[in-house]
């Protein structure tokens, strides 16, 4: 096995197993998008459900690998590296299906199992707790700054590139295979040369978009620990921003070194550029493992013990389990707030009940399918 | 700052959002000249209907507690927050139906006291 298709394997088994502790990193008091209380968590046997979810999505991680091993073993040709790739797809898209159906599937066993509780136990949330001065505090890393640092890198790109526009071969390469070999060319024009500097726009909007999300989503504090939870939430926050900061930084100099590289500067000795690319992948996938134990959602694993009474423990949250579609997607026709925290997972989505939304959503479509038009 | 809002209370939302407020500034969390979050990104925080904060927003400006300017909803300086004549009517009227249910159902002085100290306690804490 090549350098490359072990990495993909190592993706996969990695995917199965970031996936598998998603339950983990959630909020306290909500699993599988159900609000549980503290004292039902034994009862209901959560730490059985969250070891089914984590086994099924690892074991369906590592058999889904498997076939990678089988294709590579027959050999190196150009096919069966375009059936890999293919594979791959497929395979990622196979893992999220086997995802999101354990998911939905413990989040209906636990809703029933719920139901069976006496009424009294039941979450005693019935309490929105808000901190009015937020806003004013500047939570995490100024969009300002993203836009900046992105905007010198794009520029100074575009201008290295105008500068070499004559030097550039009539055709350069625009597609590497698996193994390190050009395997499409495009031939040389402005939108060409310029199209991985479009890309690289499109990525700061990207960025700029997740930054925007993570400082301005809805507020959700624990009403019976506001001052804990909000501080827990402020250092999630400041800490996924300083990640995003990084890095859209990281990636546009990678984004960066690959137009001097294949357009500019065009070499046959490209091996090392990949190996930076997957050095850069498992340094962005190590920081978000690290951040996601270590803040939890909306910081409910953050450990301040230093600050507050260690008998409180948890961030939960005002009990809104009506306006979460299937556990998954938030719909509240009332809740003028377009960011708002995931209920599973860690992260930010969006109130399907605002028009905004759906135009962010079909401008992330737009976005994506711009360069098919043009390429 | 913090706000508590009870959706399923019998009390409006509006008018829970407007005693918070005031509570705010008699705890001297909320400072005269200090400007409140806009309608949008309260109502947001809250998941509630921006119309609900709006309300309670000009209210509070009516009764002369907040200031609506430029940048938004300002806390009016404490010393020139007072009681217009015309809602010491209201107030009176708001009293006299208290003190009404507590004759009517008998009330003790004691439960009343204890009432009032709760209430006291509350505006006191930090």
């Amino acid at each position: 096995m090549n350098v490359t298709t072990s990495f993909i394997f190592i993706l996969f088994i990695l995917t199965g197993l970031i996936i598998g502790l998603t339950p983990y990193v959630g909020r306290k008091g909500i699993e599988f998008g159900v609000s549980i209380p503290d004292t039902e968590e034994t009862h209901l046997k959560i730490a059985k459900w969250k070891r089914l979810y984590f086994s099924i999505n690892m074991i369906g991680g590592f058999i889904l690998s498997l076939p990678l091993i089988a294709l590579v073993k027959r050999g190196n040709t150009h096919q069966i590296q375009r059936e890999v790739s293919i594979y791959v797809t497929v395979g990622m898209v196979i893992i999220i299906l086997i995802s999101i159906l354990s998911y939905l599937y413990i989040r209906q066993q636990l809703s029933k199992l719920k139901k069976q509780i006496p009424q009294n136990t039941k979450i005693n949330q019935k309490e929105i707790v808000i901190e009015l001065t937020t806003r004013n505090h500047k939570i995490g890393i100024p969009n300002s700054i993203l836009l900046l640092s992105n905007g010198i890198i794009i520029i100074t790109t575009a201008i290295i590139t105008w500068l070499n526009y004559n030097k550039i071969p009539e055709k350069f390469p625009v597609h590497w295979g698996i193994n390190f070999i050009a395997d499409r060319f495009a031939i040389k024009s402005i939108s060409t040369v310029f199209a991985l500097i479009g890309f690289q726009v499109i990525l700061t909007l990207v960025f700029y978009m997740s930054n925007y999300s993570l400082i301005h989503a809805k507020q959700s504090l624990d009403p019976e620990k506001p001052v804990r939870s909000s501080f827990k939430n402020k250092a999630y926050r400041r800490a996924w921003s300083r990640f995003i900061l990084i890095l859209s930084i990281s990636t546009q100099l990678l984004m960066s070194l690959i137009q001097l590289v294949s357009v500019i500067f065009y070499t046959h000795d490209t091996e090392w550029v990949t190996y930076i690319i997957i050095l850069y992948t498992v340094i962005i996938l190590i920081y978000t493992i690290v951040l996601s134990i270590k803040y939890g959602q909306s910081g409910s694993r953050y450990k301040e013990d230093e600050y507050f009474d260690k008998s409180q423990v948890g961030a939960h949250r005002y009990e809104d389990d009506t306006f979460w579609k299937f556990g998954i997607f938030y719909y509240n026709s009332e809740d003028p707030s377009i960011w708002i925290e995931k209920i599973f997972g860690i992260g930010q989505t969006l109130n399907m009940a605002r028009w905004q939304s759906w135009a962010i959503l079909i401008g992330i479509i737009f976005l994506v399918c711009l360069p098919l038009v043009f390429l | 700052m913090f706000i508590r809002i009870k959706p399923d209370s019998d009390s409006p939302i509006y008018v829970q959002l407007m005693y918070q407020i005031k509570m705010g500034i008699i705890k001297k969390q909320l400072l005269p000249g200090e400007v409140l979050p806009s309608v949008r990104s309260l109502a947001g925080d809250i998941g509630i209907n921006m119309h609900t904060v709006n309300k309670a927003y000009k209210q509070l400006e009516i009764d002369g507690i907040l200031i609506n300017k430029k940048k938004g909803f300002e806390v009016k300086n404490t010393d020139k927050i007072k009681m217009e004549d015309s809602k010491k009517e209201l107030f009176c009227l708001k009293l006299s139906e208290l003190m009404i249910d507590a004759a009517i159902f008998q009330l003790s002085d004691q439960e009343l006291n204890d009432m009032e100290k709760g209430v006291q306690n509350q505006l006191e804490e930090r």
